[in-house]
């Protein structure tokens, strides 16, 4: 088993024409799996006119609706507590999980069945492979576990491979950093922010992780992990590889993982997945090199199908060939690039966080950040707050803050942007996916949102 | 018998194709429950061999797995 580059030789190197095959095969099985038991399939299913039948290419994909997430919570809200998506009841579950809360909505609510459970345990295997993890690594996880679905795919995948897992619930993060020096953990995972605030408790307490036994950074739950400047300086502060994986609580499990030859991008498991990529206000698809909205399909969640939903994430897919390692798996190159929504306005210009973070990381002395849109009169006004390390000598900040202003001006059409220094510890710290964009424009006075 | 893909079963995933329909099988039948526990394991850990191979795809709810 050691010898392998692939967890799945067989089908991560199939031919275009073969991996189709096996996708059309598998959406088949689904469509007519999802119809006959889940009302919320059949109900879509006839009122587009449609039946599984009809799927003789990839390409009549396209005759079923798209599912959105609010379809999804409006059915939740009619059948509560899990709505009308799922095929089995919870007398035949054996999980429930939730989304993670973190966009102030109400969460998704999941059911699970064992063989579902399983499977997310398998995908994960497949990422955690790719990027060289094996049997004799030890594993930490870095999560607070509970109903967030996080990263529990990954707690079974690392013991379906054999490996050593050490489940990083319920600590602090002081108690972190010691376990994964005193296990001799190989490998570790967590959100990029969460990485990065490891690394920062580790140099408070004297902790040398670069020396530690750590090789891998395993990081999801943020676009951040595909971020060049964040995911350097992670490397930098432990001293080991980060590879970046995505994956959502709708499907239960990641749907792409950066394997060891790091192109730039992850490879989506397409055996296991469609990935449309489309034009978010057209529906219509867009083409190899376009930026575009994530549609997912995936295969393996009989509990809750889950046929052509619309993620929001913004991504961009190229040929599985931009990679060198033999995959023939497409590839999202620089991972997940945004949200749709999460493109902020200010007085004429767009502001995506992500470009934000990509300036702001390549100073190593911002341990956080916030991103916060005023309104003042009639003039929109954007204040990057940062927290700079204790030990940056003070006289150096003037011309850190005038750096900063000038290298995201330049990268927003000549917008300013006031910089001001935080206290210590006045920042919020995220252990899950990080919220550093604050939007208080149409808000009333006092009021904090996005 | 073929994959999936159309292809011939290679006598490593033939018997793995009828490992898995024999634990379906079992599955199916009045077991005690420590037994059905262990083979509704099993069969789990099988359906993702049979369905990684592109031997079978489907879903298992109606043998409670």
């Amino acid at each position: 088993m050691g010898d392998s580059a692939y967890w799945n030789p067989k089908t991560e190197t199939l031919d275009r024409e073969e991996l189709d095959g096996l996708q059309l095969t598998k959406l088949r099985r689904n469509c007519e799996w999802a119809v006959a038991r889940s009302a919320h399939y059949a109900d879509t299913f006839a009122a587009a006119g449609f039946g599984p039948d009809q799927l003789s290419s990839l390409e009549d994909l396209r005759r079923i609706p798209f599912l959105t997430r609010e379809e999804w919570m409006a059915s939740q809200a009619q059948a509560p507590p899990f709505g009308r998506m799922p095929t089995i009841g919870p007398e035949q579950a054996i999980r429930v999980h939730t989304t993670s809360g973190t966009s102030g909505r109400e969460p998704i609510r999941v059911l699970d069945g064992t063989k579902d459970w399983s499977w997310m345990g398998e995908m994960w295997a497949y990422g955690l492979w790719a990027f060289g993890v094996r049997p004799a690594d030890v594993g930490y996880v870095a999560f607070g576990y509970g109903s967030f679905i996080g990263f529990w795919g990954l707690h079974y995948g690392f013991e379906k491979m054999g490996a050593l897992n050490i489940p990083g619930g319920a600590q602090t993060t002081e108690n972190r950093v010691r376990q994964i020096v005193d296990f001799g953990a190989t490998v570790v995972a967590s959100t990029p922010t969460y990485a990065l605030r490891l690394a920062q408790e580790a140099r408070q307490l004297g902790v040398d992780l670069p020396g530690s036994k750590v090789q891998r950074l395993i990081l999801s739950g943020e676009p951040a992990g595909s971020i060049p400047q964040t995911k350097a300086l992670i490397e930098s502060e432990w001293g080991a590889k980060a590879a970046d994986t995505a994956g959502m609580t709708e499907i239960g499990t990641i749907m792409m993982f950066e394997c060891s030859h790091q192109p730039g991008g992850a490879h989506i498991i397409e055996d296991h997945v469609i990935e449309e990529v489309i034009d978010p206000a057209t529906g219509e698809p867009v083409g190899y090199g376009e930026q575009g909205e994530r549609v997912v399909t995936s295969f393996g969640r009989g509990a809750i199908p889950l046929i052509r939903y619309r993620t929001a994430d913004l991504v961009c897919k190229v040929p599985a060939a931009r990679c060198t390692c033999g995959r023939t798996f497409d590839i999202y190159d620089g991972g997940i690039l945004g949200r749709v929504d999460d493109m902020k306005l200010v007085r004429g210009t767009n502001v995506y966080p992500r470009s934000v973070e990509a300036i702001v990381r390549e100073f190593a002395e911002i341990e956080e950040f916030q991103i916060r849109i005023t309104r003042e009169g009639i003039r929109d006004e954007i204040t990057l707050r940062v927290e700079v390390a204790e030990s940056t000598p003070l006289e150096t900040w003037p011309r850190m803050s005038d750096r900063l202003g000038n290298e995201l001006a330049a990268a927003h059409e000549g917008l300013r942007f006031n910089v001001e220094r935080a206290a210590a510890g006045e920042l919020p710290r995220f252990e899950l996916k990080a919220r550093r964009t604050v939007d208080l424009r149409d808000q009333p006075i006092g009021a904090e949102g996005d | 018998m073929t994959d999936l893909l159309g292809r011939e079963l290679t006598a490593q995933e033939a018997e793995l194709a009828e490992l898995y329909e024999r634990l379906k099988t079992l599955l199916g039948e009045d077991l005690p429950p420590c037994a059905q526990a262990g083979v509704r394991a099993a069969l789990v850990a099988l359906w993702n061999v049979v369905n990684d191979l592109a031997l079978d795809h489907e879903h298992l709810s109606d043998l409670g797995a």
